[in-house]
């Protein structure tokens, strides 16, 4: 009780220094860097879309460096700045320290990722900086001479107009309002009047799936207590934390989370996309084909394996910083 | 405590009566991958005011971490206040420690620093908010203690580290190198701080490199060499104890050559060394008998005595002559 009241009591100490600290506004800068990306494209393209995009480059590249850089707080910092011996020789017992040190840290990488998942999910569904793009639809095929709208270049509104057999993503000529049809008659190649059909643009969907959001933002969160986890624990035994850290998480993980088979579960990576993608409608990731060609556990189970392992590293960290002596360099 | 000289080494080694020390080291080894810190050290400290002295690199912050716990000896064991030190907070409950590293948390307040730290130790809030002005008003930094760390002198950074290592009234506080960067004014007035928190029942053990910052502050220190105990006592007691280990005498006179020649057959004179015409370098284990000799001589022998130095028994000049 006494442990936990400890733990408890540090880990209220810690979160509140943290916020005195540079390191933790470095952190927001690089999660928030995402929704800020995912603001400014709203309404680019469909929510989904670019919420997929979005979600992918979260969990891959944001989550792991905030973890990494917000991890090293725990230990590394204190060694590199020589004021580890202030904690360290306090009536505490040091598994206490590490532990609620790590929870401070955990808890504001997953409030920071968490948070930067939800205004991304927000961005991606409102267009705040741009009107909401367009996408073209048929209306119905037009005659000769039927009303002509004159393009407007100004309000990025596309036209399409098709070419028997032509590629209708390319084949387009011009801007046109919402709701309004372009009839166009071009003769083709071998000068023969083409049949025409109407457009029409109209708002992209901006809206996402249900579960998505929630998925998307619970593995934001536990991605970023587990590399916290990762650059804490790594500080206890090695002198450069961050380094070995970063590689873990681009270079190993990145090659052993994208490697089809099993060895995959042996990755933080492979446990937090399976939240995101197994939480989420299929249809979400399709594009990604390299996922496609992956099996995920379910939400369920790789939150279960991830929290298992979890208490493992805790506990074998907190063991280890009992008996760890650093020697502080003059 | 007694000193004595060992058979072995030929070095002063402690001997403890009276109540147990408040630190007992045996045979503490320490070494930083080739670089020896500590060698076989075994020294008892009793409560009180102890200097640890030596110079840089001899093993002082080797052993002070060995003390705090920061550090395991390799070889060897240590108690402190009867405890294994390394990372117990039994320990840490009753000890204080200031660091010789120039570190502290710059984007912090003194206040909030050490109340901070008071805090992880569990004192509570409002407790901890007492502690920590009186700590600091103690080190005179009371005007100051609203000020970010990062932008005090070195002198007040030092005192902030040891505001934090009294402010929970610990029975026992190491010092590494407290004096090193405050001015004379600061120097004094920490001299005066350890001195009343000796008063109020506190030890400390303090080192430095700078021996006369400890003369005055305690009789009792501790000399340590290449990570070896060298001497333990006071100045006075080891001074007395190196009874095998001669003393120089150096005479100047008009006509030195009949008064040396005299001197030098007495019985504790180790050496006669002429040093010019009208100086003589006497190596004696018994320093107050030659000069006594010396004086029953001058009315034989008239040698127009010039001056008379007998190198002295401040804390330098034992050191020095233990060191070299």
């Amino acid at each position: 009780m006494a442990f936990l009241t400890a733990l408890l009591l540090i880990c209220r100490l810690e979160l509140r220094s943290l916020f005195r600290s540079v390191r933790t506004w470095v952190a927001a800068g690089i999660a928030l860097l995402v929704a800020a990306i995912a603001v400014l494209a709203g309404g680019a393209a469909p929510a989904e879309r670019i919420f997929s995009g979005m979600s992918v480059m979260m969990l891959q590249i944001i989550a792991p460096l905030v973890g990494l850089v917000l991890g090293s707080v725990v230990i590394s910092e204190e060694v590199e700045a020589r004021t580890i011996t202030f904690i360290f020789t306090r009536p505490v017992h040091r598994s206490a320290l590490f532990i609620g040190r790590w929870l401070a840290v955990g808890l504001l990488a997953a409030g920071l990722l968490g948070g930067s998942a939800a205004l991304t999910t927000w961005g991606t569904t409102h267009a705040l900086v741009r009107e909401p793009a367009q996408r073209t639809e048929w209306v119905r095929e037009f005659q000769r001479g039927e009303r002509w709208v004159e393009a407007d270049r100004s309000t990025h509104r596309r036209v399409l107009y098709e070419v028997e057999g032509g590629d209708l993503e390319r084949e387009w000529i011009g801007w046109i309002q919402p709701g309004e049809i372009y009839p166009l008659q071009r003769p083709d190649k071998l000068n023969r009047p083409n049949r025409i059909r109407g457009l029409a643009a109209l708002p992209v969907d901006m809206t996402l799936p249900a579960g998505a959001s929630t998925a998307f933002a619970g593995a934001a969160a536990l991605a970023a207590l587990f590399y916290t986890m990762i650059t804490a624990g790594l500080s206890i035994f090695v002198k450069r934390p961050l380094i070995f850290g970063l590689g873990y998480a681009f270079a190993f993980e990145g090659l052993l989370a994208n490697l089809p088979g099993s060895t995959q579960a042996l990755s933080v990576q492979h446990h937090v996309r399976s939240m995101l993608i197994s939480g989420s409608p299929p249809e979400l990731f399709e594009r990604f084909r390299l996922f496609g060609e992956m099996e995920f556990f379910t939400p369920g189970e790789a939150v279960l394996r991830l929290l298992a392992i979890g208490g493992g590293v805790l506990a074998l960290c907190a063991w280890a910083v009992q008996r760890r002596q650093f020697v502080l360099t003059s | 405590m007694t000193t004595e000289l060992d058979a072995g080494t030929g070095k002063v080694a402690a001997k403890q009566a009276g109540p147990a020390p408040i630190i007992d080291a045996r045979g503490l080894g320490r070494w930083y991958g080739e670089v020896v810190g500590l060698s076989d050290l075994t020294v008892q400290v009793p409560a009180g005011i102890t200097g640890l002295v030596g110079p840089n690199g001899a093993g002082k912050s080797t052993f002070m971490k060995c003390v705090v716990g920061e550090l395991r000896p390799q070889r060897g064991a240590i108690r402190v206040l009867g405890l294994d030190p390394f990372a117990n907070r039994h320990l840490y409950a009753r000890m204080g420690f200031c660091p010789q590293q120039d570190a502290l948390y710059d984007q912090l307040t003194a206040f909030q620093f050490v109340e901070h730290l008071l805090r992880i130790g569990g004192t509570p809030s409002r407790a901890a908010k007492e502690q920590a002005a009186q700590a600091l008003e103690r080190v005179h930094l009371a005007d100051a203690m609203h000020r970010r760390c990062g932008t005090y002198s070195k002198g007040m950074r030092q005192r902030v580290r040891i505001a934090q290592a009294i402010a929970h009234s610990p029975e026992m506080i190491v010092l590494d190198e407290p004096l090193t960067g405050l001015d004379p004014v600061a120097r004094h007035q920490m001299r005066q701080l350890f001195e009343q928190l000796a008063a109020e029942g506190s030890s400390l053990l303090v080192s430095s490199h700078v021996l006369h910052e400890l003369q005055g502050l305690t009789e009792r220190i501790v000399l340590i060499h290449r990570g070896r105990l060298l001497a333990q006592g006071s100045v006075r007691e080891i001074r007395n104890l190196l009874s095998q280990h001669p003393r120089r005498v150096k005479v100047r006179a008009q006509r030195v050559r009949p008064l040396a020649l005299a001197l030098a057959a007495e019985p504790d004179v180790r050496a006669v060394r002429w040093m010019d015409d009208t100086s003589v370098l006497f190596e004696t284990t018994a320093p107050q008998a030659l000069l006594e000799r010396l004086e029953s001589l001058v009315p034989t022998t008239q040698p127009g005595i010039l001056s008379l130095e007998v190198d002295d028994e401040d804390l330098e000049a034992v050191f020095d002559y233990l060191v070299a």
